[in-house]
């Protein structure tokens, strides 16, 4: 007798249409994102690229890219990777398929209304926050409908046991609903404006709170869901060690929530408080590292596909850079480090060698298996795929290598004294200008990566459309119209 | 410092929370690194990692 209940696998009925739908919003507000960044990036570079109108000044543009790359396709590929992968770990098909529909078209309706107010220059000016209230409630409501599918899934599972990725994708659904609805918490005052309930002092905890969490539980937990079910399937081998998959679930999940206070080192945080933000994100390197070594150990004796499986090359890029930012995150939390670092240019590069190649790489690597799986065809051209992969590696290179130089300029320079202890760099607009070729150099990594995104949409929308063809005795699935 | 305020931020320091709080870290991480590793769940950890494999539609 099976001890996780695997023996009786039911007839396959799964919903893979809701899939689709989601990929096909993943890929377009992916590349609407994405080009948003390229932008903005060339707006620091060259001002007049701000067009002079102020619905495209960066002030209104960079929260549309941040709420674009993070919601639309970080949060629509997570969609994707959830609902094909849990009906298949639960072996059942999703509770509902009407709160499946409601959650997709709710998700998209709220992407178009923040790309709408966002522009017009309407916030609530909290980062990655931004969205007015009754967005929020929005929000809330989609995200229950979500949460409601999602349990209601696993209470009819046919599994007893419960793989790895589904808890972290639980911790993804429950975290994520308890963030937005705490850091949203506002009196309004009109339709469009509203003023939190915090003040002060608590205002900044609580969004940083939210801010941090965000990035452990919208970018990294579903992400390593995805990681724990795509990899072994691309890898054809499961992961490396189940047992540490489970020390780096509840290790993550228990630290990851403390870390928050790191983004208000030297402010008027408690010292205590401070410390306790710093340690937790020391100590959060162990369970990442856990999690990092068991991806890569998982293609223990099949590195030799990475030469060949441009699919593999993705998701090990993918890995390494979680590995990276994992490392790099907990030195800069350090007080002494962030003293350093902290409104420089190193945390934007940080950021982005996080999302840009754990949750971009991871992305595309789970696309490229899974898009030709759901339309039954090969890849249509694997070798495009391989020069994606290339050109988003050198990318993020580019981008993350300049921002550190840039930033590791400003932060030494804004400290520097003379020997009567005044400022050696007393005028600030200098230590800006000299950045201007570091912020090219980024420009052009941005412009890399949103060409590999392009081809990346080509290869994918070929596979599509010539598995109408093709597909034996299959009627050919529509492309999702969003 | 007022040794009235002194003692009121040593109180609002909280640092019996944080022993509180550290021992209760370090026995979950201890309960959970010995549900992971005791060998009585070997073969259902090992049966487990094969999950993603039993789709059921394998094309």
């Amino acid at each position: 007798m099976s001890q996780v209940g695997t023996t009786a696998v039911p007839t396959p009925n799964y919903d893979d249409d809701i899939v689709r739908k989601f990929f096909g919003a993943t890929v377009l507000w992916g590349a609407v994102g994405m080009l948003v960044g390229v932008i903005i990036a060339l707006q620091i570079a060259w001002w007049p690229a701000n067009l002079g109108l102020p619905w495209t000044t960066f002030g209104r543009l960079r929260p549309l890219h941040t709420n674009a790359v993070i919601f639309a396709f970080a949060g629509n590929i997570c969609f994707t990777g959830i609902y094909y992968s849990m009906q298949r770990l639960l072996k059942v098909r999703m509770y509902s398929d009407l709160l499946s529909k409601l959650h997709f078209w709710g998700w998209q309706a709220i992407i178009v209304a923040a790309a709408i107010t966002l522009p017009l220059g309407m916030t609530q000016s909290k980062e990655y926050a931004e969205l007015i209230w009754p967005i929020d409630i929005a929000i809330t409501l989609v995200w229950v409908i979500f949460g409601w599918n999602f349990f209601g899934t696993i209470a009819i599972r046919k599994v007893k046991h419960i793989y790895v990725a589904i808890w972290f994708y639980m911790s993804f659904v429950i975290t994520i609903a308890v963030l937005h609805i705490v850091n949203s918490l506002v009196i309004p005052a009109t339709l469009f404006r509203s003023y939190p309930i915090f003040a002060g002092l608590t205002d900044g905890l609580v969004q940083w709170w939210y801010g941090h969490n965000a990035v452990g539980f919208f970018l990294t937990t579903p992400f390593l869901g995805l990681m724990y079910y795509f990899l072994p399937r691309a890898a054809n081998r499961p992961v490396y060690s189940y047992r540490l998959s489970i020390i780096h679930f509840w290790g993550l999940v228990f630290l990851y929530i403390w870390a928050g206070p790191h983004h208000l080192l030297y402010s008027a945080l408690p010292d205590w408080a401070q410390t306790v933000g710093m340690v937790f994100s020391i100590v959060l390197l162990a369970p990442s590292w856990g999690g990092m070594l068991n991806g890569l150990l998982t293609l223990r004796g099949a590195w030799d596909r990475l030469r060949t499986d441009p699919i593999l090359k993705f998701m090990v890029v993918a890995v390494s850079f979680y590995g990276m930012s994992t490392f790099e995150g907990p030195m800069m939390s350090i007080r002494a480090v962030n003293g350093l670092a902290h409104f420089t240019n190193w945390v934007i590069g940080h950021v982005h060698s996080g999302a840009l190649g754990w949750v971009g790489m991871m992305s595309f690597g789970t696309l490229y298996w899974l898009v030709p799986k759901l339309w039954h065809r090969e890849l249509a051209y694997p070798k495009m795929a391989t020069q994606h992969f290339w050109l988003a590696t050198i990318g993020i290179v580019l981008y993350t290598v300049s921002m550190w130089v840039a930033g590791l300029m400003e932060g030494l320079q804004w400290r520097a004294v003379n020997e009567a202890g005044q400022l050696a760099n007393p005028i600030f607009l200098d230590t800006v200008t000299q950045l201007l070729p570091y912020y090219w150099i980024r420009v052009l990594g941005g412009t890399l990566y949103l060409t590999g995104m392009v081809l990346f949409i080509f290869n994918l929308l070929k596979t599509i459309k010539e598995s109408g063809a093709a597909a034996s005795g299959e009627a050919p699935t529509p492309v999702p119209a969003v | 410092m007022n040794p009235i305020l002194e003692l009121a931020a040593e109180s609002v320091s909280l640092g019996w929370l944080m022993g509180v709080m550290t021992i209760f870290f370090l026995v979950s991480f201890l309960g959970w690194v010995w549900w992971a590793y005791t060998p009585r769940h070997k073969a259902m950890m090992d049966e487990a990692a094969l999950l993603p494999f039993t789709d059921g539609d394998e094309t």
